[in-house]
């Protein structure tokens, strides 16, 4: 290289040594009563992201989610009032599922085993032939569910008092996040795809750059260089439960012609609205979301647990508003291609390692210092269920 | 222009790609990647890549939702390029064995997917 580039130092070895050294338990990845316990402890017991606002812009929109590691499916609506609620789909009466649209407008919503309807704040409307109940079906509302919305995000509680607020669990994540396109978009693009795999083991294949070089040598490129030969990051943060990353990318990088021409056309709108390109900030919030700040890529990927080895994954790219022109949306729709080309790259080495893992042929694992996020998480989760296990009067030690 | 014409006259000696580039939505433009063969992805980039910046000149000049049809074709195969542009330039020898992988990933939807 004719320029000397400044010599990159990753976070040392003695510093992340906090978070943990030992070997880590397979178990927790596999186990199937593990995962049964992550669920009660875990989904049903803080705040998870379920969706974006911009998914009901509308009084009378609402979108329907699965949330299987909740074992429910979850209503949120925008009534009149514009307030946002969640609800569990499920009539009061002998609860069958009232809804089957994964999204719409309507302001109510009919069971369509007996007819009994409600509106979008939940209440009961219509209970045919109500007289012949021994209760009053006037007081038979949807079942309510928590919900909080943070930096356009909308989250939801399953505890039937959670112990903090939203804004008290994201802590000092939420000013940062609420900086972000992510908060202010107004449209997205989705694709998604599910894994045999732990969810766990799914998220972690994010949560560290140590495969870059192996999984992505193409499509990668850019993320590694000869002063950090594996891409590590320049900086961790630990806000329990959550972390943060600061990505590192290779100054000295070419794009290809196309790929640069590409972010040439979709620079200038990301300036135009006020983002810097130079954002490159990783958030994982706890349990199962993590966001990229990167202004031509705004990304968040949604991990949910399907089963013990089932996992689906949702990626999004939040955008500020529609597009402007042709060289606005041919520049999203790159950055879209981009980031789909890499997840299609992780998915055999994802379901390869819940498999090995599976076999039984370890009891345990190995993470370096430049995976501890990955150990962070396991702490997090593991601690968690603890916690809960020592409530039933079970725990494990 | 003729009223039989797929694309504007500037860019209709691209006719031949209409068909199969210009899809509807994002998640038709993926599977047509992943569907076509190597020499079709080749002589698709070899033709609209070294215009893809004149195409999007002349389609700037418009409001997306002011397209005519032929426009709307024009734009339909810019976005197949951000595909194929992946596989020519990124993906190459490789493309193949990250089509197996892909083929699993479903765009559920994307703002191109407006038609304004």
């Amino acid at each position: 290289m004719n320029t000397p580039a400044p010599t990159f130092q990753p976070v040392s070895k003695d510093a992340l040594a906090s978070i943990g050294t030992d070997p880590v338990p397979v178990a927790p990845y596999v186990d199937p009563a593990y995962f049964a316990l992550e669920k009660e402890a875990i989904f049903k017991n803080t705040w998870i992201q379920i969706g974006h606002t911009c998914e009901v812009p509308h009084a009378g929109d609402f979108i329907l989610r699965p949330f299987e590691a909740g074992d429910t499916s979850v209503l949120i609506t925008r009534a009149e009032d514009n307030e946002i609620r969640a609800f569990h789909n499920v009539c009061p009466h002998r609860g069958t599922q009232i809804v089957s649209e994964s999204e719409g407008h309507k302001t109510r919503f009919s069971c369509p085993y007996h007819g009994w309807t409600f509106s979008n704040q939940g209440d009961l409307i219509v209970a045919p032939d109500a007289q012949q109940f021994y209760i009053d079906p006037k007081s038979c509302q949807l079942p309510h569910i928590h919900v909080g919305v943070a930096a356009g995000f909308i989250f939801i509680n399953l505890t039937d008092e959670p112990e903090q607020t939203l804004e008290e669990y994201l802590g000092d994540l939420l000013p940062q996040l609420e900086r972000l396109p992510h908060a202010h978009a107004t449209h997205f693009t989705e694709y998604v795809y599910e894994v045999n795999a732990n969810w766990k083991l799914t998220y972690d294949n994010f949560q560290e750059n140590y495969h870059l070089r192996f999984i992505h040598p193409r499509s990668g490129a850019a993320a590694g260089g000869p002063e950090n030969p594996f891409g590590y990051p320049t900086e961790y943060g630990f806000h329990d439960p959550h972390r943060t990353q600061r990505i590192w990318s290779n100054p000295n990088a070419k794009a290809s012609d196309f790929q640069a021409f590409a972010f040439g056309k979709g620079a200038r709108f990301v300036l135009e609205q006020g983002y810097s390109l130079e954002e490159k900030q990783y958030f994982g919030v706890f349990p199962n979301l993590f966001i990229l700040s990167t202004a031509m890529t705004p990304f968040s990927q949604w991990i949910l647990p399907i089963t013990a080895d089932r996992t689906r994954s949702i990626i999004r790219l939040y955008w500020v508003g529609a597009d402007q022109n042709a060289s606005h949306r041919f520049a999203r729709e790159f950055a879209m291609v981009s980031a789909l080309d890499i997840h299609s790259e992780d998915r055999a080495v994802i379901e390869a390692g819940h498999r090995g893992l599976a076999s039984g042929a370890l009891s345990h694992i190995h993470f370096q210092a430049q995976e501890v996020l990955c150990r962070h998480l396991f702490n997090q989760v593991d601690q968690r269920v603890r916690k809960y296990q020592a409530g039933l009067g079970v725990g494990r030690s | 222009m003729s009223r039989l014409s797929k694309l504007p006259e500037a860019f209709c000696d691209l006719e031949q790609f209409v068909d199969q580039w210009a899809l509807d939505d994002a998640n038709a433009r993926h599977c047509a990647r992943l569907d076509s063969h190597a020499d079709e992805r080749k002589q698709f980039f070899a033709a609209l890549g070294p215009r893809a910046a004149e195409v999007l000149d002349y389609l700037d000049a418009k409001p997306l939702d002011a397209f005519t049809d032929a426009e709307e074709n024009l734009m339909r195969l810019m976005l197949s390029l951000a595909q194929v542009g992946m596989a020519e330039e990124i993906q190459r020898d490789q493309e193949a064995f990250h089509a197996q992988y892909a083929r699993f990933i479903t765009i559920n939807r994307a703002v191109s997917d407006q038609r304004s």
